[in-house]
């Protein structure tokens, strides 16, 4: 049935309002960023220079962002295959053990990951802090006392560990539902012709999750992006610029000590590249397979 | 046959000890930060960390006088009124992309997704810019139109399923009946979808009540909770902790507590089905 004129009108007035406010939020924000990053102006004296390129030269020959873009690449390769890879694990290892209790369990997964991050940076630094538990333990076997956030060795992977520990449990719930998700005959059959609990999961359960498991990627990419929270909290980019991700880095730039805005603008323009680069090359694929299936 | 049939539950006794191991380290950080809520000064800072102590409610009653009522109006403030704007922009839209009506439904659902997936930095420099030259740094408009630049997208993203699952037949009914789309949409789809639908608006409350980044360059003075936290925390050599985890656990409470609403759902919107 083909809709009258006059309902039409009311389609797009029901769709208009927010995709007009959507469109404004994306090209202003778009727009702004490039405009910026191609110009001077500082947040204290907002005067335009006209149109430069210096922002990107400056850049080029900046060692801190460059060491900021390295540490970004790291913390998202380090956080989400870690994430993924341990919350896969728990959920294979959980995968039809607990089944009386496995309500209460998700319950538990999701917890941390709905907790704010301002929130569990906190109660990290609580742990990790000399007079801390986890110092505790380390001098009772004798390896003295460790400063988790403040040693340039350990203070990536103490950040980085908090963000996996935030994240791995959904991870592990997400994969347990999918797992439980599949037909139970297949499963059956398997065990019928004797395969173990290793041969179940590398040759039928493990492939039939795989469209799940590149959302789960995508999902938790999405999130190692946001770094900004735990990291300021933790280290505060330190120590010397052993945390300093891009994020952070543009913060400090435009906001907090120069107020460079457009210097941090052009960063933001590289991270934007560089993310929705990745990002669109896996959402194509997920696509593709989706849609195949 | 029964027996060979039915996967090998074994449930040993192995098993159980790595489940509880999984679940002591899930949940320690957690209980650490509210037991040290309850803790004297004292209790705190003594070495080796203590486990038994008299508990108090003196870190609680203190908070109170370091502005824990304001930074619980302006979250509360905040959070409603982006909510609320967020259900009134967000619903029609997602109604109607949930319908088969555009051509290009699929093209605007990957751009819902993209401005989900924006660094938050390249979104909030240019806002910093803006507020600061209008002068409404420090205000919750300011906060409020910048928080809808990613409730909108993540409400949306998860109200379209909710919608979809509203039977159109009826609806179509309603409309042969002289229904307005407007009626078909407030009488029908929204009341059949609303379990969904306040489902997906704690969901994104719950980002709203957390977000930190946005409110951190945006106000100094207009102080959401999780902005106390992570200045209380900062803002002398040795933290506060006895205050600052009584803070950290008031603002972890309203997440745990909307979580039971809409624990069911989560998979269901997280993993894309199509």
């Amino acid at each position: 049935m083909k809709p009258s004129k006059n309902q039409q009108r009311g389609y797009l007035a029901f769709f208009l309002p927010c995709f007009i406010l959507l469109l404004i939020f994306s090209l202003y924000a778009l727009f702004g960023v490039f405009g910026l990053s191609f110009n001077q102006i500082d947040l204290k004296y907002p005067l335009s220079h006209g149109f430069t390129i210096q922002n990107y030269k400056n850049l080029f020959l900046d060692h801190r962002f460059w060491n900021a873009i390295l540490i970004s690449f790291k913390w998202l390769l380090v956080t989400t295959s870690g994430s993924i890879l341990i919350g896969l694990g728990i959920a294979l290892f959980l995968f039809r053990r607990f089944r009386r209790v496995e309500n209460i369990i998700s319950v538990i997964f999701i917890i941390p990951a709905i907790l704010s991050r301002v929130g569990v940076a906190q109660a990290w630094r609580l742990l990790y802090r000399s007079f801390g538990i986890f110092n505790y333990f380390s001098n009772l076997v004798g390896l003295g006392s460790i400063n988790f956030l403040a040693d340039p060795r350990l203070a990536f992977f103490s950040v980085a560990f908090v963000d996996i520990w935030q994240w791995c449990p959904l991870i592990a719930f997400l994969f347990l539902s999918l797992l439980n998700s599949i037909p139970e005959s297949h499963i059956e059959e398997a065990m019928i012709e004797g395969a173990n609990r290793r041969e179940i999961h590398w040759f039928i359960t493990l492939p039939m999750i795989s469209n799940g498991a590149l959302a789960i990627f995508f999902i938790k990419f999405v999130e190692s992006l946001r770094t900004f929270d735990l990291i300021y909290i933790l280290t505060q980019g330190g120590p010397g610029s052993t945390t300093e991700t891009l994020d952070l880095f543009a913060f400090y730039q435009g906001v907090t000590i120069g107020g460079k805005i457009s210097y941090a603008a052009s960063m933001s323009v590289i991270m934007l590249i560089l993310s929705l680069t990745v990002l669109t090359f896996l959402w194509r694929s997920l696509w593709k397979k989706l849609n195949n299936a | 046959m029964k027996k060979i049939v039915h996967f090998r539950t074994d449930t040993s006794y192995v098993s159980i000890i790595i489940l509880i191991i999984i679940l002591v380290i899930i949940l320690f950080p957690i209980f650490s930060i509210v037991m040290t809520s309850f803790q004297k000064t004292r209790d705190i800072i003594t070495y080796p960390p203590k486990y038994l102590f008299s508990p108090t409610l003196k870190n609680y009653i203190e908070i109170i006088k370091l502005g824990l009522i304001d930074g619980l109006k302006n979250s509360l403030i905040v959070g409603s009124f982006t909510i609320l704007l967020t259900f009134i922009f967000g619903s029609p839209f997602s109604f109607i992309i949930s319908r088969n009506l555009f051509k290009r439904k699929d093209d605007i659902r990957f751009w819902i997704l993209t401005q989900r997936i924006m660094p938050p930095i390249a979104v909030i420099i240019p806002f910093i810019y803006l507020w600061s030259r209008v002068g409404l740094f420090d205000t919750y408009i300011a906060l409020v139109t910048t928080y809808l630049t990613f409730s909108l997208p993540l409400y949306i993203w998860l109200s379209i399923e909710s919608f979809k699952s509203v039977p159109q037949e009826i609806e179509e009914a309603a409309a042969l009946e002289g229904c307005t789309l407007f009626q078909v949409f407030a009488k029908i789809s929204i009341p059949i979808a609303l379990p969904g639908l306040i489902s997906a608006l704690l969901f994104t409350f719950v980002f709203v009540w957390n977000e930190f980044f946005f409110v951190f360059a945006l106000s100094s003075k207009l102080q959401t909770l999780p902005l106390i936290v992570a200045s209380h925390g900062q803002a002398v050599y040795t933290s506060p902790w006895g205050t600052l985890s009584a803070f950290t656990s008031l603002l972890s409470i309203p997440p745990i507590v909307l979580m039971f609403f809409f624990s069911k759902f989560l998979t269901k919107y997280f993993i894309i089905t199509e």
